[in-house]
């Protein structure tokens, strides 16, 4: 995976693992340090790392707010994850909240994990996957499923 | 390189280092090559820009990255300038790469020019610029 260059072949699982830990070959980490205070919007298709404090939106792949970081916008990314202080909206596919988190807003996510002592204040709401085809199509298989086993059950017990 | 870069886990951030000398423990931004910033940016360490910066950067040491691009003012104590700038620059010591390309005055106390700069605009000497004043 380090051998290739290409940014846009990159799958969003692998984002996912290097931003656990695994150092990037090519740096595609943007930090935003702690004496650093930003006024206005951060746009990426790479990772941000905010550990200062943002006053504005930010829209990218992978988010991290640090414990030192305090953020006053809405967030919009892929993964999300707060240690720090937000004071907005998170939308995200795969959000995780820190014990050392304080949220102020609204969570959009699909996958949630919060952490004991995190502190949050607002309303966590999950979207479902864009799968509208699927959806219908189970709610079409579950239907004669459903009300067919209480007869089968019946001469199941009369017959034994 | 004796450089401590305390907050930065990042590999590029210690090679964007180089040419910038930051104290042990200083805190170093990167705004990396797909990021932009539309607002400003204000820090007491140092900032390296790869990406777009639409607005002004005031901080104690910036350097603009050969991919780097900011449009708008960049105030600091040391500058270097290896990307592209369209807006004035304000710092004390100002270091015009060879593959900069500034497009604004350029207030300083101590200019270098790398041969290959290209530069478009006033170049003022001043005895002293003190970024936390706007006194341009």
């Amino acid at each position: 995976m380090f051998s290739q260059n290409d940014k846009g072949a990159e799958t969003p699982v692998q984002s996912v693992r290097e931003t656990r830990g695994t150092p990037r070959s090519s740096g595609e980490t943007s930090v935003i340090s702690a004496d650093l205070k930003v006024i206005g919007d951060l746009v990426s298709g790479g990772d941000i790392q905010i550990k200062g404090i943002v006053e504005g939106n930010v829209k990218s792949r992978s988010v991290t707010i640090g414990e030192s970081a305090q953020v006053k916008g809405a967030v919009s990314a892929d993964t999300v994850h707060i240690s720090g202080a937000i004071k907005g909206q998170v939308e995200a596919p795969t959000v995780t909240v820190a014990k050392t988190a304080k949220v102020n807003g609204d969570i959009t996510h699909q996958s949630l994990s919060i952490e004991a002592g995190a502190r949050m204040e607002g309303n966590c709401r999950r979207l479902e996957a864009k799968k509208p085809a699927e959806t219908t199509a189970s709610i079409a298989s579950l239907k004669p499923a459903s009300s067919a086993p209480s007869e089968p059950s019946k001469k199941a017990v009369g017959s034994g | 390189m004796f450089l401590n870069l305390g907050t930065a886990r990042d590999d590029s951030a210690r090679q964007a280092a180089s040419g910038i000398s930051l104290a042990a423990g200083e805190a170093y931004t990167v705004i990396n090559g797909d990021l932009t910033v539309i607002g400003d940016l204000t820090s007491d360490g140092h900032i390296a820009v790869k990406g777009t910066v639409k607005g002004t950067i005031n901080s104690r040491s910036v350097e603009i990255m050969p991919t780097g691009v900011v449009e708008g003012a960049v105030v600091a104590e040391y500058a270097v300038i290896r990307g592209s700038v369209v807006g004035p620059v304000r710092a004390n010591t100002v270091t015009a790469a060879t593959t900069s390309r500034i497009v604004g005055s350029i207030f300083h106390n101590v200019l270098t020019i790398e041969p290959g700069a290209s530069l478009e605009g006033r170049r003022p000497w001043r005895p002293h610029i003190d970024r936390n004043l706007d006194n341009e």
